[in-house]
């Protein structure tokens, strides 16, 4: 994985002028995944974005950007969860990926913090437009300003400079917001190929959104090269996804798992009941065979390389298909495509051919032991839960494991939560647990936490910013534990799901080992909230109408009614119509009555 | 044991002996044949086996008496065997008749015990004992069971039929003293009834009779008598209760009397007294106050929370303006505005003095007026001012002043031409200036009231403002009849192209390709130098951005038909009807420009090289077409590279390359922005552009003031903010000062007039909070209301209308 960093960093330092790139890596991961990480790259000089010319810059997202004055954009979409327990770090070390929902942050220059922000509602509306999502609804309850989390990839000026506007960093997330093919068409047309040659037409709705982790990124950043030749804009578009290959090589006009045939099955035979019908399966020792074509649905057709241009001499020769395997394992490939196999032994590369599909196939083979030692352990595990119980109050826990014997390891924690959240920090507590006593100590929070930032909500109208500066020591694990409030919305504030919970967007850290940043982010959490019965307040009107309506008939008629003796009362009665009537039904009984005596 | 004790059968002891003979003859023989004892020489032998040999012949002589004997114990066997088996049949079936025989006996033997224990019914009569019946009957004392027996039952039966008819005659008695006893029992019950009866009428009438009534009560039958006596006295009674004469005369029938007498009782209570007067007034003014809480109060306070704001608009102005009233009755109404396009124009006529040049004018004016049948059009000429100085007249200038002054709209510039037959005009291409030579000798002399150059001026004039006459009436009445049907059709055509007006337009210029290339083209210098001077000779009118993007790997939509290949022209073809299907919507990235105003899109459409070249089919080869309101697209079929194994596009495309695309573009662009297509001056074109936008922005913000007046009638629900009402001053004023520049000839003014008025029109009409929806619509106010009006309503009404019915009895009274 940081091999793909470093590539992704060397490639950065390739910036040409206006020019285009992309490149797949694959690498398999334990337990029957794939990771397929896409990436494409271009640029554009500054000058032609700033006139509007677009080459390979997408046109409808460099206007929006123009009208937003948005200097460098991140954005997010994800859905699943990094197992790092099986399949190790991030790829791109968490740099291209958001968390679960989608995920926005962006440089605007404005005069001032409220310019900043109208902008930033014009990008959010436009954005959302353009991906189909529903960007719209980032307002300002849902946006914070990090302090420290986030540092700008891109080359800025300095704000006095060239008479530009200060930058304000804005930063929005959507938990709730389900990714889903309508955002990747949008995304597809980005590209300047759309899906049609390259590597991006591998990409298939059900097959991306099938999968057990997926990513897409598009971030937008300026880039001024070191030798004072012209500055570029540069549009990186990213998709990272881990499939399961059992999974995906399901044919999609019968995707109902199968089991395994008998003669096929591995059967475990040290079992005492193991006989001709009796099987305890065993897991393959075997890695699986596939190919491209199984895996991800499609044939690869081609190559997007409209900038034939000899500067891009580079990247021909680096290949635009990676595959992370070790070289004694045999891989297939189309006929025309040039395998080229790295130094390292652990990686091999392809170069296609113009035209044609390309089609890559790797046979069943014996697992070795080197692919799992090329597994790296995660620098640190992160795990965030809701506790308490009841309708008022709550409680969350942060769980920070080091798992590094030697190294403490220093990180910063950015939390944003909604308004109706209203944490207690004063209840913030941290207990250490190391590996080898497995005792809980209490501990003072000062001891871990180095330097915070807290900006409390004000209901309706922002959520609350937490950034931690938290040092965990070696072989140990930090717990952070506060009280929280649930506030009680108003009654047209619930969503139609309002039984469902809400959503917590998850909380980011930034590891700041060394130079290059690595990033990590929590799942997202779901917040029950008390919901009111919604036919109250019809019920609450109808019934003190009733009780308002009682008690003025009642002092109504004290005030107009005449009071008499009963017997009076009796014998005004027989004088209005009411007692007119009474008497004639009388004196009818008593006629009917004698009429059967006489006979 | 041996055999002889075993068998003892007599016949079978010869066969023992026989055998026995045979075994001993066989021992002997075997003796003899001993090798023990074989001798050995051989006369020994022979002797031995002649000895043998007759030893042998008396065994073979035993041997086979023995089977003899044998054969004959067989068969005596068989013998015995079948005479066993007759004997025992025989004994089986005796034994069988001895079984029958002794079923039979048993069962005679049950019946004779059955019979034997017979319970008859005779045994069990209920008869009276032996004992007694001999004590009556002595005579049977000597006589047989049998007939004592029948005696007995003779005797029962005589017994019993004696009790019954004596039961019959006791139930014929009961019977009849159930009957006397019902009898006696009804006579009581009416004299109970009959006594009642009596006590009543004696108690009202007469305390005397009461006491009589009370006091011999036990005595029915006087009673009764007094009674039936009284019943009769009735009517005779009536003068003493005087309360009572009406009810009782009324009814004089017998029957009714009981109920005369109930209602005498309930009357016989008071009558509570009348009411105080104060209490009446008391109750009165508690009634009018809780009216006038809910009048006063409740009502004001109802419709000033449950209204919704709705400022007042000037309607009959605004309607005014929709229908163009304004425009007709200009003469009567004061304000009123009627788009009037006086054009100045000024004649140069640097050789002519100025008396001449006077009455040149005057009769050409006289030939335009006469000319002219559209009255809003109006062609006005003047001498220009700056002619006496001989320098020519620019057109920028006059710009300048326009403040003060009425724009120039055209320059004639006459000049004198010797060697012509005629007059002949040329129209300067990028300014608007006329020029006109003639030859000296038509100028008109002061006599003539016409002449040929003055006519062939106003023709000229005329001419040049045909299209613009027709277009300008054509938007301000689409129903005048024009000149000629074709050049209205033309112009209703060109005016449905036409984009709406907007400050400013985006052009956003876009490279299509079905493959990889071309991928970059020189667009910078393409825009630089083709179409930036057009857009600046339209920067008074109307402001434009560019932008432009390259889109490789752009298919056709999967449903569009494909280009044929004909073969006539060597070239692939499009039909023209579906042209409409050309542009991918779907898929094409065409989105509109983020900002105010509308995009005008220009395809630049490059086909691979497998279709190329790709023209429409017809005749002309054409390559580019119009979308109305919407863009232009051009098919560009640049030179194929021919390298193997296929031709492809060229990577690059040049400025040069791009030239005639950008031409094409540039026509377009005039086109949709509605241009007149006459005649070739540019400027002059501009300028009637200029007034022909503000005719269109003066009618389109008349019919929205029109519109949005009809709206706010027929929605009587929904609010109008005061900004509306500021931005429909802000139109209205707008519209007439509009009006005004027009009709003073400052088109410049006159269009940013109409461009104000039409953009405050339009925010009026698109006002967001006048189409929010009504939160609370009148259902749920009924279901809310209802529970809490319902039962305070009721008794306030009801109490409101008794109060009046007394108001009114009172007065009637």
């Amino acid at each position: 994985m940081t091999l793909l960093f470093t590539l992704f960093l060397s490639l950065i330092c390739l910036v040409a002028a206006s020019d285009y790139h992309e490149r797949l890596e694959l690498q398999p991961l334990p337990a029957g995944s794939l990771l397929a990480s896409f990436n494409f790259r271009s640029n554009a000089s500054q000058q032609s974005f700033d006139q509007q010319h677009f080459r390979y810059f997408p046109r409808s997202l460099g206007q929006i950007l123009q009208h937003a004055h948005t200097k460098e954009l991140h954005l997010r979409f994800t859905t699943g969860r990094w197992d790092a327990e099986s399949w190790g770090t991030r790829p791109w070390n968490g740099t291209r990926e958001g968390g679960t929902g989608v995920e926005l942050w962006a440089w605007i220059d404005a005069a001032n913090a409220e310019d900043a922000f109208a902008h930033w509602i014009t990008l959010t509306q436009s954005l959302s437009g353009l991906f189909c999502a529903s960007l719209n609804f980032i307002d300002s309850t849902r946006t914070t300003r990090p302090v420290a989390t986030f540092e700008p990839e891109g080359d800025h000026h300095a704000s006095d400079a060239d008479g530009s506007l200060p930058l304000h960093l804005l930063h929005g997330t959507l938990p709730g917001e389900v990714v889903c093919t309508e955002n990747l068409t949008p995304f597809l047309k980005l590209l300047p190929c759309k899906g049609k040659a390259g590597i991006s037409s591998l990409f298939d709705g059900h097959k991306l959104f099938d999968a057990s982790w997926q990513s897409m990124s598009v971030d937008i950043r300026p880039l001024c090269p070191d030798d004072g030749s012209e500055c570029v804009v540069q549009i990186e578009q990213a998709v990272d996804m881990v499939l399961d290959i059992d999974r995906s090589k399901r044919p999609r006009d019968n995707p109902i798992p199968r089991p395994v045939p008998d003669d096929q099955l591995l059967c475990d035979t040290s079992k005492p009941y193991h006989s001709h019908d009796t099987c305890y399966p065993l897991d393959k020792t075997t890695d699986k065979s596939w190919s491209l074509t199984e895996v991800f649905g499609r044939s690869l057709n081609g190559v997007c390389s409209p900038a034939h241009d000899a500067d891009s001499s580079d990247e021909e020769e680096e290949g635009s298909v990676c595959l992370h395997v070790p070289h004694e394992r045999d891989v297939f490939i189309s006929p025309g495509a040039v395998e080229k196999k790295n130094l390292e032994e652990t990686s091999r590369c392809f170069t296609l051919q113009p035209s044609g599909t390309f089609d890559l196939v790797l046979s069943e083979q014996d697992e070795n032991h080197h692919r799992h030692s090329a597994l790296e352990t995660p620098v640190l595990s992160a795990e965030r839960t809701m506790i308490g119980h009841g309708q008022e109050r709550g409680g969350m826990r942060i769980i920070f494991d080091n798992p590094s014997a030697t190294d403490s390891v220093d990180f910063i924690y950015f939390e944003a939560l909604p308004w109706f959240l209203r944490p207690y920090l004063h209840t913030l507590q941290a207990t250490v647990t190391g590996h080898n006593d497995r005792i809980p100590r209490s501990i003072p929070t000062a001891q871990i936490i180095k330097e915070s930032f807290y900006r409390p909500a004000i209901d309706r109208q922002r959520g609350t910013q937490l950034e931690l500066a938290l040092s965990v020591p070696p072989a140990s694990r930090v717990t952070l534990t506060y009280d929280f409030e649930k506030a009680i919305l108003r009654y047209t504030e619930y969503p139609p799901d309002a039984n469902r919970g809400f959503n917590v967007a998850p909380a980011v850290i930034k590891l700041a080992a060394s130079n290059n940043h690595a990033y990590l982010r929590t799942t997202s959490l779901l917040l029950p909230l008390p919901t009111p019965d919604f036919s109250m307040p019809y019920n609450v009107i109808i019934l003190t109408s009733t009780v308002i309506a009682l008690a003025f008939g009642s002092i109504f008629n004290l005030l107009t009614r005449r009071f008499v003796a009963a017997e009076q009362a009796e014998a005004l009665g027989s004088q209005t119509l009411k007692g007119r009537i009474g008497k004639g039904l009388l004196s009818l009984r008593d006629r009917v009555k004698r009429k059967t005596k006489t006979e | 044991m041996a055999i002889s004790e075993i068998v003892q059968d007599p016949s079978l002891l010869p066969i023992l002996q026989t055998s026995a003979e045979t075994l001993a003859q066989c021992q002997q023989l075997l003796a003899l044949l001993d090798p023990a004892t074989a001798p050995g020489s051989s006369p020994e032998v022979q002797e031995v086996s002649l000895a043998v040999s007759r030893q042998q012949k008396v065994l073979f002589a035993l041997l086979a008496r023995l089977r003899g004997q044998n054969r004959d114990a067989t068969l005596r066997v068989r013998e015995t065997k079948q005479a066993t088996a007759e004997a025992r049949q025989e004994i089986d079936r005796l034994h069988l008749q001895l079984q029958n025989l002794y079923y039979e006996q048993r069962h005679l033997n049950g019946e004779i015990t059955a019979c034997e224990s017979y319970d008859h019914k005779y045994l069990s009569l209920p008869l009276i004992p032996i004992e007694e019946f001999l004590a009556i009957h002595p005579e049977h004392r000597e006589s047989s069971d049998h007939d004592l027996m029948v005696a007995r039952i003779n005797h029962e039966h005589a017994e019993r039929e004696k009790l019954e008819q004596a039961r019959q005659e006791l139930l014929k008695r009961k019977q009849a003293l159930i009957a006397e006893n019902k009898k006696r029992k009804d006579d009581l019950a009416n004299l109970d009834q009959d006594l009642e009866r009596f006590i009543d009428v004696s108690l009202s009438r007469d305390p005397l009779l009461c006491t009589i009534a009370n006091g011999e009560y036990q005595a029915a039958k006087p009673i009764q008598k007094i009674f039936e006596k009284e019943y009769y006295n009735v009517p005779a009674m009536t003068g003493r209760n005087g309360e009572l004469a009406s009810s009782q005369t009324s009814s004089p029938a017998a029957d009714d009397v009981t109920t005369t007498m109930s209602s005498t009782k309930a009357s016989a209570q008071r009558l509570p007294p009348p009411e105080k007067a104060e209490a009446v007034r008391t109750r009165t003014g508690v009634i009018a106050a809780f009216w006038l809480v809910i009048i006063l109060f409740g009502f004001p306070i109802w419709w000033k929370t449950t209204s919704i704001y709705r400022a007042r608009l000037p309607i009959q102005e605004m309607i005014d303006w929709a229908d163009g009233k304004r425009l007709t009755v200009y003469f009567y109404v004061v304000q009123a505005c009627r788009p009037v396009f006086p054009l100045d124009i000024h004649v140069e006529t640097p050789s002519l003095p100025p008396s001449e040049a006077q009455h040149l004018i005057r009769t050409t004016q006289h030939a335009l007026d006469d000319l002219n049948e559209f009255s809003a059009h109006h062609l006005r000429l003047k001498l220009a001012e700056g002619s006496r100085g001989e320098e020519p007249y620019i057109d920028g200038e006059s710009e300048t002043g326009v403040e003060e002054k009425a724009d120039t709209t055209l320059v004639v510039k006459l000049l004198p031409e010797d060697n012509l037959a005629g007059p002949r005009s040329e129209l300067h291409a990028d300014t608007s200036q006329l020029d006109v030579f003639y030859p000296p000798s038509q100028v008109p002399t002061f006599s003539s009231s016409n002449s040929p150059l003055s006519s062939f001026i106003a023709e000229e004039l005329q001419k040049l403002f045909a299209e613009e006459k027709t277009t300008i009436s054509h938007i301000i009445s689409s129903s005048s009849s024009s000149p000629s049907p074709e050049l209205a059709e033309d112009i209703g055509r060109r005016l449905r192209r036409t984009l709406k007006y907007a400050d400013t337009y985006h052009l956003a210029f876009s490279l299509f390709t079905p493959g990889a290339e071309p991928s970059s083209w020189d667009i910078e210098g393409a825009v630089q130098e083709y179409l930036t001077p057009l857009l600046e000779a339209f920067s008074p009118i109307s402001n434009f951005s560019v932008d432009t993007q390259v889109q490789i790997h752009a298919a056709f939509a999967p449903t569009a038909p494909l280009p044929t290949f004909d073969e006539t022209q060597a070239a692939w073809t499009l039909k023209k009807e579906d042209l409409s299907a050309f542009i991918n919507a779907a898929e094409w990235p065409l989105s509109p420009s983020i900002g105010a105003g509308p995009t005008i899109n220009f395809i630049l459409y490059v086909p691979s090289p497998s279709q190329a070249p790709l023209v429409i089919q017809g005749s002309h080869q054409a390559t580019s077409w119009i979308v109305p309101q919407w863009g232009g697209v051009v098919l560009l079929n640049p030179p194929l590279a021919l390298s193997d194994p296929s031709p492809r596009n060229p990577k690059h495309l040049s400025r040069e390359s791009l030239r005639p695309a950008f031409l094409t573009f540039s026509h377009q662009l005039l086109t949709l922005l509605g241009t007149p297509t006459t005649p070739a001056s540019l400027p002059f074109r501009l300028q009637t552009l200029m007034r022909v936008r503000a005719a269109t922005l003066l009618l389109s913000a008349s019919s929205t003031m029109g519109s949005l007046a009809r709206l706010t009638e027929s929605l009587p629900s929904i609010p109008i903010p005061a900004t509306v009402a500021a931005s429909v001053s802000t139109t209205l004023a707008h519209l007439s000062s509009a009006c005004s520049h027009l009709r003073e000839g400052r088109f410049a003014a006159a269009l940013a007039a109409a461009r104000v008025a039409e953009g405050e029109a339009e925010r009026s009409f698109f006002e967001k909070s006048m189409v929010g929806q009504v939160y609370f619509p009148d259902e749920h106010k009924i279901a809310v209301y209802l529970p809490l009006l319902g039962p305070i309503g009721v008794p306030l009404l009801v109490a409101l209308i008794k109060e009046i019915k007394r108001v009114v009895a009172s007065r009637r009274s």
